[in-house]
């Protein structure tokens, strides 16, 4: 006897992020298993991700290399962009538009860079360059007048000045911290008070860590500020000191161990927390403290093994940004060029976060400025988080659903229509099925025609005369077929300057007999 | 007749006159001799004579002389030959007393050899001792620090104005002040120190001197011993000798009255002897006188002459 088509309607699907840790069957359907290029947008949505707005022309310099990393500096009320690559340090310049050529920067006489793996600190007017096993640089002239740079010993006034080729450093709490140094990463060394050259007289010092350390020997991995706490991050242990803003009486408020940071790029505060990447996966520092030994305190428990797994076989860099305006934080993997993207707007139920991936990203480093712009690195230089395209490139939004058994696990499904609403893009969608573990799917298309925007909030405005761009909804069926027990679902659309995002998947399956 | 009478009155006149004449020189030999013989019973009588003291440790014998012998009793002669058998004892060089002469001497001579070396030495000495006190306290407060630094995770702590943290300077400062005191106290106990060596060594090397002759052992060995049986034999000594004073000046005394006594009887005989002598020599004169006058007479009646007178007389007789 036939059976009674079933409407079974996914909302939002995929909006809890990625999930590549539960078993599919017990997967809820608000997880992806895939969402490549995605992100969570503002209304709770897996959409797609923002591209890289290139924004340098002139990019010799680089020599067909990636910008490594990319810094702000902030002085006076303006900003000026520094970046990295190819052995060099830029100033990213305006010559016809705006941060449209990297300009070399001018080294002191005999200063040779041989790598590009600088830290980078905004500290009392100046900007700072610390990278083990070179002399730290500072800029030491007025902002936008010139490309110079020079050491910090040369700056000094100190009577034997030796600032710590530290590879690490950060402008905080009246002075500035370094660690790393290639003979000992150990040691924590802070310079004067509020004098970024002064390494050996006044209020300096430095801090063995070798008898702090809760269970073993470690290094100095990463330094943070976080409600005034000194954060020194180790590869297996965490420490906070308390009054570090008078480093002599400093004292230690907390260890963790069995954690710690592994990249000293993955730090990033986000406003409230700082986060970081752990051997285990990315934390967050606050829970992290609470509650040091619980996975479920890790905000990528949901993809945790292949996090891991990605960042053991990454052998270039790891980079990371932050944006408050996007709510996510980018765990850049430089080498294999895949970016885990940390939703930050909201958690899940035991404190994780929403995770998507962008497989095949530009972005090999990032910044976030004060002005809120986003502001990116890579093979094209400069650019900015912004637009749908990567230095004008489309590139692939990919959503594939968990193994859906709409609550009849026991049962053969028969698809027979698949009727996504898809908000955005243009082009043509391409909606997939499949039955089963096979990975085997089959796929029908769905013409998006023309080029759609998303409405969003807070753009137009009531009485500036403008309209936003009209939406492009399109909620056409297709028909499916097949059967099997467990269905998979998903979506695929090349994001080429518009913004997609995936409303909606209404399916009308046929609910079989028990297998 | 008249002139023969002259003669004889004049002859025994002179007789009597010789005869007080002899008289007086025999009183006179008296007196002489009897005065000599007092002397000889007074000075016998008031010579020295010798005495004898016994006391508990002995006896002291003065001679006729005034040779003075002292005899021990037989007990403290056993003793005193124990203690001089002891003092040859202690003549030995290996014996006791000189062995502690030699190790005073010594003891004498490292003191004085110390104090002309200077203090160093013993100011490092008395502050290693005095540190030595310190140490445990500081080395409790240094731990407790230690704890504290480590439990605020400090103890790696180094800094520009410091040094190490800043606790850490105060504790090294207060412990540098307290080794600034003990070096302080080290001098200055050095110095009493030294100075006390000095005197010591002065001390011991005027006992080594003394303990190293005989006299000196024994002396050093009886005044060890607290035995001085001698002077104690000297003490009753002087005190029998006070008594016998007395009996002396007794005696003496005695003598004096005697010989007086003596001179008093001797004067009373040689008065009368002078008497008799007086008298006899005035009768004798008398009759020389009378004699004379008779004579006189006679001359003047015809005896122009002592050949008439002599005639006369002859004629007497004739």
């Amino acid at each position: 006897m036939a059976q009674k088509l079933r409407n079974i309607t996914l909302g939002a699907p995929g909006f809890y992020g990625l999930n590549t840790e539960l078993s599919p069957v017990e997967l809820p359907p608000q997880f992806a298993t895939t969402a490549n290029n995605a992100v969570i947008d503002k209304f709770g949505r897996l959409g797609s991700r923002k591209g890289f707005d290139t924004q340098s022309d002139v990019i010799t310099g680089l020599g067909g290399e990636k910008v490594k990393r990319i810094f702000e500096w902030s002085s006076g009320g303006s900003s000026v962009l520094f970046a990295v690559g190819n052995s060099k340090i830029f100033r990213v310049d305006t010559t016809t538009t705006t941060n449209d050529t990297l300009t070399e920067m001018d080294l002191p006489l005999g200063y040779t860079i041989t790598a590009d793996d600088w830290d980078f600190a905004d500290f009392n007017g100046e900007a700072y360059f610390f990278q083990e096993g070179h002399e730290p640089l500072l800029t030491n002239t007025t902002l936008n007048a010139t490309d110079d740079l020079d050491t910090l010993d040369n700056q000094s006034a100190e009577a034997a000045p030796a600032a710590p080729e530290g590879n690490i450093v950060i402008g905080a709490l009246g002075r500035l911290w370094t660690a790393g140094m290639s003979d000992n990463k150990y040691t924590l060394y802070w310079s004067d008070n509020l004098i970024g050259d002064g390494w050996t007289e006044g209020a300096s010092g430095f801090l063995d860590m070798t008898t702090v350390w809760p269970n073993q020997y470690d290094i100095i991995t990463g330094l943070a500020v976080h409600n005034n706490r000194l954060v020194i991050f180790g590869e297996n242990s965490i420490v906070t000191y308390a009054g570090a803003d008078d480093p002599a009486n400093m004292t230690l408020e907390d260890t963790i161990s069995g954690t710690g940071c592994i990249a000293r790029d993955s730090i990033q505060h986000t406003g409230n927390d700082v986060v970081f990447l752990s051997p285990t996966g990315i934390r967050e520092l606050s829970r992290t403290v609470d509650q040091p030994s619980l996975p479920l305190g890790e905000v990528s428990n949901a993809v945790r093994t292949q996090l891991i797994s990605d960042v053991m076989g990454e052998g270039t860099g790891i980079n990371s940004v932050y944006s408050y305006e996007e709510n996510f934080y980018l765990l850049i993997l430089e080498g294999t060029e895949y970016v885990y993207c940390v939703d930050f707007k909201r958690s899940l139920e035991g404190g994780a976060r929403k995770i998507t991936v962008w497989p095949g990203s530009p972005f090999n480093c990032g910044v976030r400025a004060d002005d809120g712009e986003l502001y990116v690195g890579g093979l094209a230089g400069v650019g900015k988080y912004n637009g749908y395209q990567d230095d004008g490139e489309s590139y692939r939004y990919q959503y594939y659903s968990p193994h859906l058994t709409f609550e009849t696990p026991s049962n053969l499904k028969f698809l027979k229509t698949i009727k996504p609403i898809l908000i955005g893009a243009s082009g043509v969608a391409t909606i997939s099925w499949g039955y089963g573990y096979s990975g085997i799917y089959t796929s029908e298309t769905i013409d998006l025609g023309a080029a759609g925007g998303l409405s969003e909030y807070g753009i137009a405005e009531y009485g500036i005369g403008e309209y936003s761009a009209p939406i492009s909804v399109k909620d056409d069926h297709i028909n499916a077929t097949g059967g099997g027990s467990e269905v998979t679902l998903g979506v695929g659309i090349d994001i080429d300057g518009n913004p997609f995002s995936l409303q909606q998947m209404n399916v009308h399956a046929l609910i079989g007999r028990l297998v | 007749m008249e002139e023969l009478l002259a003669l004889l009155g004049l002859g025994g006149g002179g007789l009597l006159v010789g005869n007080a004449y002899n008289q007086l020189g025999d009183t006179g030999d008296l007196a002489w001799n009897e005065s000599q013989r007092i002397g000889q019973d007074a000075a016998d009588l008031t010579s020295f004579q010798g005495y004898g003291v016994t006391g508990p440790t002995g006896s002291a014998q003065v001679s006729d002389t005034g040779d003075v012998r002292y005899n021990l009793s037989p007990d403290q002669q056993a003793f005193q030959g124990a203690m001089y058998g002891s003092s040859l004892g202690a003549a030995d060089p290996n014996a006791a007393g000189n062995l502690y002469g030699t190790q005073a001497y010594g003891t004498a001579q490292s003191l004085l050899g110390n104090v002309a070396q200077g203090s160093d030495g013993r100011e490092q000495e008395y502050y290693n001792k005095i540190r030595a006190m310190q140490t445990p306290e500081e080395q409790r407060q240094r731990l407790g620090l230690e704890t504290r630094l480590m439990s605020q995770g400090r103890t790696g702590l180094h800094t520009a104005a410091y040094g190490g943290a800043p606790e850490q300077l105060a504790l090294a400062k207060a412990q540098e002040e307290a080794q600034n005191t003990a070096a302080y106290q080290a001098i200055e106990l050095a110095r009493q120190s030294q100075l006390q060596d000095a005197q010591i060594s002065s001390a011991l090397s005027g006992a080594a001197g003394g303990a190293l002759g005989n006299q000196g052992n024994l002396s050093q060995l009886y005044g060890m011993l607290q035995y001085a049986p001698q002077n104690a034999m000297l003490d009753a000594f002087t005190a029998g000798s006070q008594a016998y004073g007395y009996e002396d000046i007794a005696r003496r005394q005695a003598a004096n009255q005697l010989a007086e006594a003596q001179m008093g009887g001797l004067e009373g005989l040689l008065g009368a002897n002078l008497g008799q002598a007086n008298l006899m020599g005035q009768v004798g004169t008398g009759l020389i006188g009378g004699s004379m006058g008779m004579l006189s007479s006679a001359i003047n009646n015809g005896a122009d002459t002592f050949g008439d007178i002599w005639d006369n007389i002859k004629g007497v007789f004739s």
